[in-house]
């Protein structure tokens, strides 16, 4: 099990390119997310939103070339994919991966099982009891207005938009991460969808208050919903602006360019 | 590709050690296995069968059959004292002898082997298991099933082809021979598990009368060499098979099923589908067809193979026939074959799911689809075991 206590998020100079490729896309990113806070990240397409996501989550396709990324003490981009699960982050995908013949209820219990897994401790003396997991899966699927049938479908398989990001927010809730990162949760949902997956979220966060949540968006609309305590522009792989829930807004109704222009001299740019 | 070459031992498979001890009929029998050529199987791996070192077995089956009456299963030699006209009319009917020399061996050599005969409406709700196991290295075993379900009757054989852990070589030649009589339905479910010292060489048949049906399930995960020739003949008017196999090649198995079956009848159904994963150096080969005879208008025929590679070094060969002589008819075949997808093991590892595990839930996802489709949970979880263990 992960610890229990709180613990931020520090990232600190973080360069990244893509494996085999030799151009940075993030290019010295500096950012603390804090425990029990909600941060969201904006950005333009293509500003190295997602690349940040993935990175942290440990994806093969991102290279860190140098700077950490800090977490429970230990630097998380050092670790395999799965120790920082274990350690509680959360990645919730922006594409959310279809696996055939695995369904829903076998993936959430092993992953469960996976958590609470001790080294040098047989599996089958750390893994939650099956009546206890259908138990917390009925519930917290209900938090989620997801239909009992879910839980028997293949991972992903011919889920619509909304039902693949509602899975993700069922794996947050099942895994009880402590930080949790929230990659473009909104893109291609529409208005009820979008509610749904919000207050899904912000249940999550009330049964965890400590949680820190890490909110990755294009648009100010989601924040509408996921109330952000700061937020951070990033643009071409640098954080260039840090504020509060009114810069949301600003950007909202001024685009992003009025930064750019202040940042880089030169909105063409 | 590399053909493979013939065992080292040219014309003899096995040889009993005291022919004089075999019956009349099988010294004929002997005698014509002796005369046939080796097959020619370019993709079956024969020449590292070390024939010479291989000598016949008796005595390697068990039999679990439930009390039902009517009933009778009994092991070959018992059936062939109790019910020897029985066993006569049967016995190399559905299988031709003489086309193959490994099965012409078995029409010789077969001692252990299983009769069931299930008389008309008689229905044995639960499975007759048979297990042939290869008792020790060096054994040759040729091992004979039949199975007689008579009109309107059901029943359901669990047949298992497998050994203990050995140290060298050893051989199975089985043939296994299924009739299902006007209404019979038979469910036949046949794995092999054996260890990786062994071959196995044998036949399948079924012939499916009018209105009867078959669910036959086909897995493979053991031995060295395996190569599987089965036909259905889908013979009567409105006669149905449902074919589900699986194959999981590793190590440097080299493991074939060549399943055909034959519309004959009008308005015949037939669904077959595999599904085979390969590892390490291992190779599979699927070798399906479907052929559909003039006389078998309004045939619905689907052949279907899907192959996953785990590592660049393993191989298959998926090739689905069809051979259609009728106007009036539904056929479709096909195969897909592709590789774990690194997105998918990332995702599963982001969820805590070590690369190992994530990896074992694919393969087992892959499989899913036929095994969900067992009609029996304590199959089911032999089968899932049997992957499983292989990951």
């Amino acid at each position: 099990m992960p610890n229990q206590q709180s613990s931020n998020l520090e990232i600190r100079d973080l360069h990244v390119r893509i494996t085999g490729e030799d151009r940075e896309i993030l290019k010295g990113i500096n950012l603390t997310v804090e425990a029990g806070k909600i941060h969201a990240i904006m950005g333009p397409n293509g500003s190295g939103k997602s690349t940040l996501a993935y990175t942290l989550a440990g994806h093969p396709r991102y290279e860190v070339i140098s700077g950490e990324a800090l977490y429970h003490d230990e630097n998380v981009l050092e670790l395999a994919p799965e120790e920082r699960s274990r350690l509680g982050l959360f990645l919730a995908f922006q594409y959310p991966v279809a696996v055939a013949g695995v369904s829903v209820a076998n993936f959430l219990r092993a992953a469960v099982n996976a958590h609470r897994g001790e080294e040098g401790k047989d599996p089958k003396t750390t893994a939650m009891p099956i009546a206890q997991f259908r138990k917390m899966m009925q519930s917290q699927m209900q938090l989620l207005e997801m239909a009992p049938e879910f839980q028997r479908r293949y991972l992903n398989e011919g889920f619509s938009g909304g039902e693949k990001k509602r899975l993700e927010i069922l794996q947050m809730a099942m895994l009880q991460p402590n930080m949790a990162i929230m990659d473009e949760t909104d893109s291609g949902l529409d208005i009820d969808a979008l509610r749904i997956v919000a207050n899904g979220v912000n249940t999550v966060k009330e049964q965890n208050p400590e949680m820190g949540v890490l909110v990755i968006t294009h648009y100010q609309r989601l924040l509408n919903y996921i109330k952000p305590d700061r937020v951070h522009v990033l643009m071409d792989g640098l954080m260039v602006r840090e504020g509060g829930p009114e810069l949301a807004l600003e950007l909202e109704s001024k685009g992003y360019d009025f930064i750019r222009e202040e940042v880089f001299g030169n909105a063409s740019l | 590709m590399q053909a493979y070459n013939a065992p080292q031992n040219g014309a003899a498979v096995v040889e009993p050690q005291d022919s004089t001890a075999l019956s009349t009929d099988q010294q004929v029998a002997l005698e014509q296995a002796r005369g046939l050529p080796l097959p020619v199987w370019k993709r079956t791996r024969l020449d590292g069968l070390e024939v010479d070192t291989l000598y016949p077995t008796f005595g390697a089956v068990e039999i679990d059959a439930p009390v039902t009456p009517g009933l009778y299963v009994a092991d070959l030699q018992t059936a062939l004292r109790e019910k020897p006209e029985l066993v006569a009319k049967y016995r190399g009917e559905a299988v031709v002898d003489d086309k193959n020399k490994f099965v012409a061996y078995n029409a010789a050599l077969a001692r252990d082997g299983v009769v069931v005969y299930v008389p008309r409406n008689v229905e044995v709700t639960e499975p007759i298991r048979v297990t042939y196991r290869v008792p020790q290295a060096g054994a040759a075993i040729f091992p004979r099933t039949l199975v007689i379900a008579e009109a309107n009757s059901h029943v359901t054989v669990i047949e298992e082809f497998t050994s203990g852990l050995l140290n060298n070589q050893a051989l199975v030649i089985p043939v296994s021979e299924i009739w299902a009589n006007d209404g019979a339905h038979v469910r036949f479910m046949s794995l092999q598990t054996l260890d990786p010292h062994v071959s196995l060489l044998g036949a399948q048949t079924a012939i499916v009368d009018r209105d009867a049906s078959i669910f036959w399930m086909s897995g493979a995960v053991g031995a060295d060499v395996q190569h599987m020739d089965m036909a259905v003949r889908l013979a009567g008017n409105g006669s149905a098979l449902d074919w589900l196999g699986f194959t999981f090649a590793t190590g440097k198995q080299n493991l074939l099923w060549a399943p055909t079956v034959n519309h004959v009848g009008l308005s015949t159904t037939a669904q077959i589908t595999w599904k085979t994963a390969v590892a390490d150096t291992g190779y599979a080969i699927f070798d399906g067809m479907i052929k559909i005879d003039h006389s078998a208008q309004g045939t619905n025929s689907d052949l279907r193979d899907h192959v996953l590679h785990l590592s660049p070094a393993a191989r298959s060969d998926s090739i689905p026939g069809l051979e259609i002589d009728a106007n009036e008819v539904k056929a479709g075949h096909g195969s897909t074959s592709g590789q774990v997808d690194e997105e998918q093991l990332f995702y599963l590892q982001a969820r805590g799911l070590n690369r190992r595990e994530a990896l074992r839930m694919i393969v087992l996802g892959f499989f899913a689809s036929v095994i969900e489709r067992v009609p029996l949970e304590d199959v089911r979880d032999r089968v899932l075991e049997l992957i499983d263990g292989k990951l």
